[in-house]
């Protein structure tokens, strides 16, 4: 068996591509922006979806503090916050964790 | 999710309550609240009523208050010819409030919001323990 001189470029070649099909499914590709589908999407619902509930969360502490709010509003509201905040960042440290595996994988 | 669900139905729980706890405290509050001219009527005791409320937003089944209405109790007779809300007899109206009654139903709201509070928090550690399982 010989190791021709060309196979690791080739290697190379197919890792590349396989590479952009993955970001291209992530919608962070740099063909096909227009459909947002994928990891890319998901993460930014997810992150968007936390955002809100961080945003209610703080009104409804703003509203407490001032004397007008509902003390059962505020912890539920904080409570469905944290509940986001923390799945957001399981799922980030997830995925995080999988791309440095990826990186330090033996070509 | 459900256990989101659940969190909704408790905190319906305790609003109710606490509904429930604020007339409680409205009723021992006036069991000396007494009309101010002859023959009128003190005040009224509270009661609650609740009423199971789907949740549009969750689905879950949460608890509401349908009603606060007036005991039809009859009121006390007291004999003081001296007060001001005295009847021609000189017997004057007390609330019909009973401290005994009222101290009781406190104790089942505050078990009921306790309750209410215990199943929050197991939803929320359950939320946190599967959520944990992805770190």
């Amino acid at each position: 068996m010989s190791i021709g001189a060309l196979d690791a470029s080739k290697a190379y070649g197919r890792a590349a591509s396989i590479g952009n099909t993955l970001s291209k499914a992530a919608g962070g590709g740099e063909i096909g922006d227009d459909q947002q589908s994928g990891f890319g999407a998901m993460v930014e619902n997810l992150v968007g979806g936390t955002a809100d509930k961080l945003r209610s969360a703080e009104a409804a502490s703003a509203k407490q503090v001032a004397g007008k709010g509902d003390l059962i509003d505020v912890v539920t509201a904080i409570g469905a916050a944290e509940t986001a905040l923390d799945t957001m960042v399981a799922v980030r440290d997830r995925v995080v964790g999988a791309y440095t595996d990826i990186m330090r994988m033996q070509i | 999710m459900d256990l989101d669900a659940s969190l909704g139905v408790s905190a319906s729980g305790l609003r109710a309550q606490s509904l429930r706890m604020r007339t409680i405290a409205e009723n021992l509050a006036n069991q000396d609240s007494v009309a101010d001219t002859p023959g009128g009527n003190p005040y009224r005791r509270k009661v609650v009523s609740f009423q199971a409320a789907v949740d549009r937003a969750n689905g879950g089944t949460g608890v509401k208050v349908k009603s606060i209405q007036n005991d039809q109790s009859d009121f006390v007779k007291v004999y003081q010819p001296g007060h001001p809300a005295a009847d021609a007899q000189g017997y004057v109206l007390r609330p019909n409030v009973n401290g005994l009654i009222e101290t009781a139903d406190m104790k089942a709201a505050q078990r009921s919001y306790e309750a209410n509070l215990n199943a929050i928090e197991a939803a929320k550690s359950l939320t946190m323990r599967t959520i944990d399982l992805l770190k």
